[in-house]
């Protein structure tokens, strides 16, 4: 027979120490934003985006992460005038456990935003 | 003694989606289903289009829309068009990159269109690409 728990928080024995999710780790930071002049459609995590530039963008995290060795996923659109976008780590990001900063790159090898950009993140928060 | 709690359905009590965990730190709460991955697939496009493995999530179909482009349709559709995705793909020689569609038309709650391309950015089919999506389910 099939069981089901109703609960609203779950924890270790002791109360207070993370529960073991048996071979799950959940994601830690995500948002999905436009391009030029970025718009945050959706985000869990995050406490600010940041445009620094064309295509280059800082994601603050409203909790740290508890090293700079997180790792992140992220993607982007091509639109049909720009060719696609790629994604990657800023050129010259120091890591930080506060933030994550990527740019992206069009077909020219120019910096570019497209026209939505989302990115993703998992680790263990501070 | 560690304890385990056996359970086949797990749901909040004040709202059925929403239980609170404790992150890996200890000092930090959150939503989980704010964490969990709602979709994942591995594919190919190279011979046909198919999944690589039955070892998916949420996926209903694959369906092949012309070189380089795979529409992931969707078991259950996420509550709004902009949810977080990722994806990837490559063999190393075709340089490959990989983008989402930003065509309404191709992006919708019930469907994420992934678009492959080759070192000269032209769509290319690859035998191997993943994707994953993050959000609430409608």
């Amino acid at each position: 027979m099939a069981s089901k728990l109703d609960v609203d928080e779950i924890a270790a024995k002791n109360g207070t120490s993370p529960v073991t999710l048996t071979k799950q780790s959940p994601s830690k930071f995500r948002v999905h934003h436009s391009g030029d002049t970025p718009t945050t459609n959706e985000s869990f995590n995050m406490s600010s985006l940041t445009e620094n530039g064309v295509g280059d963008y800082t994601y603050t995290f409203t909790n740290n992460f508890n090293t700079v060795h997180f790792s992140t996923v992220a993607t982007s659109t091509e639109d049909g005038t720009i060719g696609y976008v790629t994604m990657y780590y800023a050129r010259g990001y120091t890591r930080s456990a506060s933030n994550v900063r990527l740019q992206g790159i069009d077909q020219g090898s120019n910096y570019e935003d497209g026209a939505y950009t989302s990115a993703v993140a998992h680790g263990d928060l501070a | 003694m560690a304890s385990v709690l056996k359970v086949d359905d797990l749901r909040g009590n004040t709202a059925a989606g929403n239980i609170t965990i404790t992150d890996g730190g200890g000092n930090v709460t959150f939503a989980l289903t704010e964490g969990l991955t709602k979709t994942y697939v591995a594919y190919h496009t190279d011979s046909g289009t198919a999944q690589k493995s039955n070892d998916t999530l949420n996926v209903s179909s694959l369906t092949d829309q012309g070189v380089g482009q795979t529409d992931i349709n969707f078991t259950n559709n996420h509550s709004h068009l902009y949810y977080a995705s990722s994806d990837s793909g490559g063999d190393g020689a075709a340089g490959y990159s990989t983008w989402m569609s930003s065509d309404a038309l191709y992006h919708g709650t019930n469907v994420y269109r992934c678009a492959t391309g080759d070192a000269t950015f032209s769509s290319r089919d690859g035998d191997y690409h993943s994707m994953q999506t993050y959000g609430d389910l409608a």
